[in-house]
């Protein structure tokens, strides 16, 4: 058998090296996220690509504001994910509440629900702040202290009360038998 | 009725005819050089008035509230300062920037100037609560922020540290030039809070509150 903790530091550069972001475009951000991508501010020198399936993906960008009815779609899609995952807020929604502290539909405070590891300032933050954090993630998990995902494994019954409060109890069964009656409803008009 | 004249392009004008051989002129591109910029060694200039983080000049301030009043995000919040043991007379706006658009609103309200900005934008921190209070922070002198430009012209947060002690209620900015700066906060609000009343306005703050009581 062998000790697979020993190539850690080497699985680590690796990490850092191919770090493949789920194309998951909340809110403004996902006006900032092409010009990342393409030829100006090019990311992938870092080896970064967007990429549509989570399955795939390390990096998570929450770009922009969060309302309750996408972030049911970035908890299932976060839960999708390969385990060494790394989330990225940018600008001040994911914060604060950003300029939408008043709104009933916006999510305050993103890392009561789920763990957050590099937080990035700006409304929106230009092409260069964002490389900074990422920049920043890359130093991280070089030392080891991006552990979002372990943090979302310890601490489960926290994030999942904190789910729980907000869209209550089932709500992933909810969710998914949500569209059951409207689609019966049409094979009965046909 | 009069009839009206449109200039319509004609469809001949407009529509392209396909081609096999107009695609590949794209690939004159691979002989030119690319227009990336390598950011962690190369800059990109950045406008003069770009809008970024917040300066004050604590001077001049006199707490008149209009920035906390035409913040569209309601980011700004009035502090009570004590430096040195000195309280002052005003409050300052803290300004949050887990809520500032960056609208620089306040900038332009400000009657007596002291509220400004710079151009630094970069601030990235990492997860922790003791990390996040970097975006809450009352602005320091422009010139301060000037001097630690000069030094480090990376655009970045002028504040490297923020340190709050919450039995004490004192702050401690730790700048990036590595100098320390501490004072102390007695309360929010417009209002002086009742442990920094300055003490010629201290009953007459008290009757007011009797009025309105």
């Amino acid at each position: 058998m062998v000790d697979w903790r020993l190539f850690e530091p080497l699985f680590e550069f690796a990490r850092k090296r191919s770090l493949w972001i789920v194309a998951f475009c909340t809110g403004c951000g996902g006006i900032e996220m092409p010009p990342l991508m393409t030829s100006r501010y090019d990311l992938e020198r870092f080896g970064m690509m967007p990429n549509p399936a989570p399955r795939m993906a390390d990096l998570f960008l929450i770009t922009g504001y969060v309302t309750p009815k996408t972030l049911k779609r970035i908890i299932i899609t976060y839960e999708m994910q390969p385990d060494p995952k790394y989330v990225m807020a940018h600008g001040s929604c994911p914060l604060n509440g950003g300029i939408y502290w008043d709104a009933y539909n916006a999510i305050k405070h993103l890392d009561k629900y789920i763990p957050v590891d590099v937080y990035i300032a700006g409304c929106m933050p230009r092409p260069e702040a964002v490389m900074d954090g990422i920049k920043k993630i890359m130093e991280m998990i070089e030392n080891g202290t991006a552990d979002g995902w372990k943090r979302y494994k310890e601490n489960y019954e926290y994030y999942k009360k904190n789910q729980d409060e907000l869209f209550g109890e089932g709500w992933r069964e909810k969710e998914a038998r949500k569209w059951i009656p409207w689609l019966m409803d049409k094979r009965r008009e046909e | 009725m009069e009839e009206i004249d449109f200039k319509v392009a004609p469809e001949s004008k407009i529509k392209k005819k396909p081609s096999y051989i107009k695609p590949w002129l794209g690939l004159k591109y691979l002989f030119k050089k690319p227009v990336t910029i390598k950011i962690p060694y190369e800059k990109t200039q950045i406008a003069e008035k770009y809008r970024g983080f917040h300066s004050l000049d604590w001077k001049k301030c006199i707490g008149c509230n209009f920035c906390g009043q035409i913040c569209p995000a309601r980011a700004i919040e009035m502090t009570w300062i004590e430096v040195n043991g000195k309280a002052e007379k005003r409050p300052h706006p803290k300004i949050d920037y887990g809520r500032c658009t960056f609208c620089q609103f306040c900038v332009d309200v400000c009657p007596t100037g002291a509220l400004g900005f710079v151009s630094n934008y970069m601030l990235t921190t990492e997860w922790r609560e003791e990390e996040l209070l970097l975006y809450d922070w009352v602005p320091i002198h422009p010139d301060k922020i000037k001097e630690i430009n000069e030094k480090y012209p990376d655009y970045r947060f002028p504040v490297s540290k923020i340190e709050f002690n919450k039995e004490t209620k004192e702050v401690t900015y730790y700048l990036r030039d590595g100098e320390v700066f501490k004072f102390r906060i007695l309360g929010y609000g417009v209002r002086p809070p009742a442990a920094a009343k300055p003490k010629p306005a201290a009953p007459k703050t008290g009757e007011a509150k009797k009025e309105q009581g």
